[in-house]
């Protein structure tokens, strides 16, 4: 049984995917396996993933990215679980750099790392929007993360109902259990891509509806248990 | 009357548990079982007359319910959740379930997901572009 499962959803994604997995292969610490589950890509994608014999890959109807992510979960064999996005990489000690800590405080259900924004856009191609993104970090990266699985039975998968920005709310799910999100290894162990296929498409109105609803869902569930009604 | 001030906030009641959630700053808020059902009644334009009405022939009514209500309404308005309006309002409606927990009601405030509220997911789902799709106000 391997220690770690790496889980990378993959749609569309076929000139960054090689890298990606190559970043998993690369790591210092090597007890792990990496599922890449293809979500009905219709490029390379898939092919690419099984072009590598240490790669578990699943190949599905595209059915979107929380289903495609809890899909994962349920196949991963490890004690422990990880994001990688397909066009994402990793720095080789994130793996050991993470297990390391979590071996050392068995109390921490989950460690994040931080995450470095990059591109291979030449500085004069690249978009307003796309300059403020380099520059910025979120906090909580769920893709920057190493977690117990076990979290995923105490607090259930990621919401079918929201198109996006799943992994905040299975985030603030975490939260609203009481569940420490707040450790996170000062290290840049993640590097995030800034292309030019990841440009627009707003969520729209439907969308954001979905997600706070899951959201408020979650939230009346923890007033119930905290008492608030009275 | 009032309206839900929907520029900020977010209302949801399901099962006699209502939340708000304010997505500009990342702050959530809950309320008792009669608190829910009085602040879906304001949200849907009921008159604070007509809910101080039923609350007081209610059997076991404290004396200081409108007090209680007043409050309560100024809490709701100072928390940017509640925004006046113009117009009497319609006739409220609270169901016997609604006093089944007492007669108590406040607005508790949260702000344990304000973090991860405020920090955008920057990857998302397009069906026909692949992911990560940035939001367009990024």
């Amino acid at each position: 049984m391997p220690r770690v499962s790496v889980l990378m959803p993959v749609f569309n994604c076929e000139p960054y995917i090689g890298k990606a997995i190559e970043s998993v292969l690369d790591q210092t610490f090597q007890d792990f396996e990496l599922i890449v589950v293809n979500d009905g890509s219709s490029d390379k994608s898939g092919e690419i993933a099984s072009s590598y014999p240490q790669v578990r890959c699943f190949d599905r109807p595209h059915k979107g990215i929380p289903e495609t992510r809890n899909f994962a979960v349920s196949k991963a064999e490890g004690e422990l679980i990880t994001f990688l996005d397909a066009d994402d990489l990793w720095a080789p000690e994130k793996l050991e750099h993470q297990v390391k800590y979590l071996d050392e405080h068995p109390d921490c259900d989950i460690i994040f790392c931080r995450y470095r924004n990059f591109t291979d856009i030449p500085e004069e191609e690249m978009t307003e929007k796309q300059r403020k993104l380099l520059g910025r970090e979120i906090d909580k990266c769920l893709t920057a993360a190493c977690m117990k699985k076990s979290l995923f039975d105490r607090i259930g998968g990621f919401s079918l109902t929201c198109p996006y920005g799943e992994d905040t709310e299975w985030s603030a799910r975490l939260v609203l259990a009481g569940i420490d999100i707040s450790k996170r290894l000062e290290e840049f162990l993640y590097l995030r891509r800034i292309h030019n296929d990841n440009i627009t498409l707003a969520h729209n109105e439907t969308d954001n509806q979905a997600f706070y609803v899951s959201l408020a869902d979650s939230i009346r569930m923890k007033l119930r248990k905290g008492g608030i009604r009275k | 009357m009032y309206k839900l001030n929907d520029e900020k906030m977010f209302f949801d009641i399901a099962d006699g548990q209502a939340v708000v959630i304010n997505f500009t700053t990342g702050m959530y808020y809950g309320t008792s079982t009669l608190g829910s059902a009085i602040l879906e009644n304001l949200v849907k334009g009921a008159s604070e007359k007509s809910i101080a009405d039923i609350l007081r022939s209610a059997e076991g009514c404290p004396d200081n319910i409108e007090d209680q209500l007043k409050d309560f309404i100024s809490a709701l308005i100072e928390k940017e959740i509640l925004l006046p309006e113009a117009g009497e309002g319609r006739a409220a409606e609270l169901s016997p379930e609604a006093f089944s927990e007492g007669f108590d009601f406040t607005v508790d405030e949260f702000a344990e997901v304000q973090d991860l509220l405020m920090a955008d997911p920057i990857h998302e789902v397009d069906v026909e572009q692949g992911w990560p799709i940035l939001r367009d106000d990024e």
